[in-house]
């Protein structure tokens, strides 16, 4: 089978920065070997290129890929007619039960209600009757006001919203362009989802890791807003720029999330923490539903605002272009981005592992954590974490934490 | 394009059991209400009836 010229020059371009998975992995012969795929089941709309927040840690625009500045800011209806249509043709292929559409920026809500609206109503007429789908927006909450809300609900938009603990870390990072914080805002916008004519749209919260924050300070504003669902993200990062680490410190990461593991393992009916339940799921011999933890294949693809075909947009933090697949969602199917080396990479499991970390008894359940944390320039993303320290530490006293529980409950029963 | 596949992991290297509960019934051990850990041993259960397995899903969106 040929390769289109397009997806040549990309994936000559990737083999430069990163042997593996695109000089190394052999996908023809992964094939052969009876290995398929796992189709689409998130796709990513980037419906806006621009933010209306400057975040200071923000990997669409403040790291390695700089890609936004040549694209359009609004996604036309022509791109996203096609990535509608194009879900469709996938989910009738492969008979998919479900599939998720994440609008995505950028801000989203930038797009507007009204073509989001319509987006919406599009996505749900074309996709087959037999096949569910949850349309979902990650939003800064700014322009979150009750009209917006209204319009969300309308549509059945589901929303989450990102919003870093208490008001001072949250506005020492989530800033306006002009510097001014975006807490007061986002606290209005979480007050508005979580009344009861609300809740149904309201999907959860985003953090981000912060070592230098007091942890359960964070943890219970978080808790305040009352989401159903929270989950912690660790900052982007890699072995060519590694996490901000306090001097003399091994594991901060892990010492912070493992503060606020312990006071919500103790609470009666905690709100789902996704990391931690993940961990948990992991260690008890299951799958994980997150990038972050575990071996489960990625089965996301990103559309951006240009119509490119690309991977998931964390890789923005490692190397520019690292998104890249070559292939054009008006013109390609997204079958084809299947056969990306890149994509391919991510649903292999231990296949994609170094010889390192197959030797640690741990790697089932960090899976080598989130694979952009794993690039290391002139390599490529064959390696472990550069969060491997923090990884195994948190892991371990989950494990501690849970052993003892169940030991606790064999106890009682006898 | 065939249908989904999930990597075999047949033949991994162990990861020690936590607890031998092989005896005991989940339902006895997990009965004790809305805890984290019934929690997750009913997630747990529910995934082994997934039509689609276990995928990980996009990480910057929480649903």
């Amino acid at each position: 089978m040929s390769i289109p010229i397009a997806v040549e020059t990309v994936r000559a371009a990737q083999r430069r920065v990163a042997p593996w998975p695109y000089l190394e992995l052999d996908v023809h012969q992964l094939r052969v070997a009876g290995w398929r795929p796992t189709p689409v089941h998130d796709l990513v709309l980037k419906v806006h290129q621009r933010c209306n927040l400057a975040c200071s840690y923000c990997y669409v625009y403040t790291q390695a890929d700089q890609s936004w500045r040549h694209r359009p800011a609004v996604m036309s209806e022509e791109v996203w007619r096609a990535a509608v249509a194009s879900l469709g043709r996938h989910a009738r292929r492969h008979r998919l039960a479900s599939v998720r559409v994440i609008l995505h920026g950028g801000e989203p809500l930038l797009y507007g209600a009204s073509r989001l609206g319509e987006l919406a109503t599009e996505l749900r007429t074309s996709l087959p009757a037999e096949c569910a789908v949850e349309i979902g927006l990650q939003t800064n909450g700014v322009l979150l006001d009750a009209t917006m809300v209204q319009q969300l609900r309308q549509h059945q938009i589901m929303v989450g919203v990102s919003v870093d603990g208490i008001a001072a870390d949250h506005d020492r990072h989530r800033v306006t362009p002009s510097g001014r914080g975006s807490f007061t805002a986002v606290r209005n916008a979480l007050d508005l989802l979580r009344q009861p004519e609300n809740r149904a749209i309201y999907a959860g919260v985003l953090c981000t890791v912060s070592t230098d924050t007091d942890p359960i300070a964070c943890y219970e504003q978080l808790v305040a807003f009352d989401p159903p669902v929270i989950d912690f993200l660790l900052p982007h990062a890699n072995w060519e720029r590694p996490p901000w680490r306090p001097a003399g410190s091994v594991a901060p990461y892990s010492d912070w999330l493992i503060r606020i593991f312990d006071r919500w393992y103790d609470t009666a009916s905690p709100i789902h923490v996704r990391l931690f339940e993940d961990i948990i799921i992991l260690l008890l011999g299951g799958d994980s539903r997150s990038e972050q933890v575990g071996l489960s294949p990625s089965a996301v693809v990103v559309v951006e605002s240009d119509g490119a075909i690309e991977q998931v947009d964390a890789l923005k933090s490692t190397y520019a272009g690292a998104c890249a697949t070559g292939l054009d969602i008006r013109r390609d199917e997204l079958d084809d981005a299947l056969d990306d080396p890149g994509i391919v990479a991510r649903q292999i499991g231990r296949a994609a592992l170094p010889e390192q970390c197959l030797a640690c008894p741990i790697h089932q359940v960090c899976g080598a954590g989130h694979y952009v944390h794993r690039y290391r320039p002139g390599a490529g993303f064959r390696n472990r974490s550069v969060y491997c320290a923090d990884l195994q530490h948190l892991i371990t006293h989950v494990r501690r934490r849970i052993a003892a529980d169940i030991q606790e409950r064999v106890a009682r029963a006898s | 394009m065939d249908s989904a596949t999930t990597p075999a992991t047949v033949g991994d290297p162990g990861w020690a059991p936590l607890v031998d509960v092989s005896h005991r019934s989940m339902t006895e051990l997990v009965a004790d209400g809305d805890t984290v850990l019934a929690r997750c041993v009913d997630r747990l259960v529910r995934s082994l009836d997934d039509p689609d397995g276990v995928i990980s899903a996009f990480q910057n969106y929480v649903s």
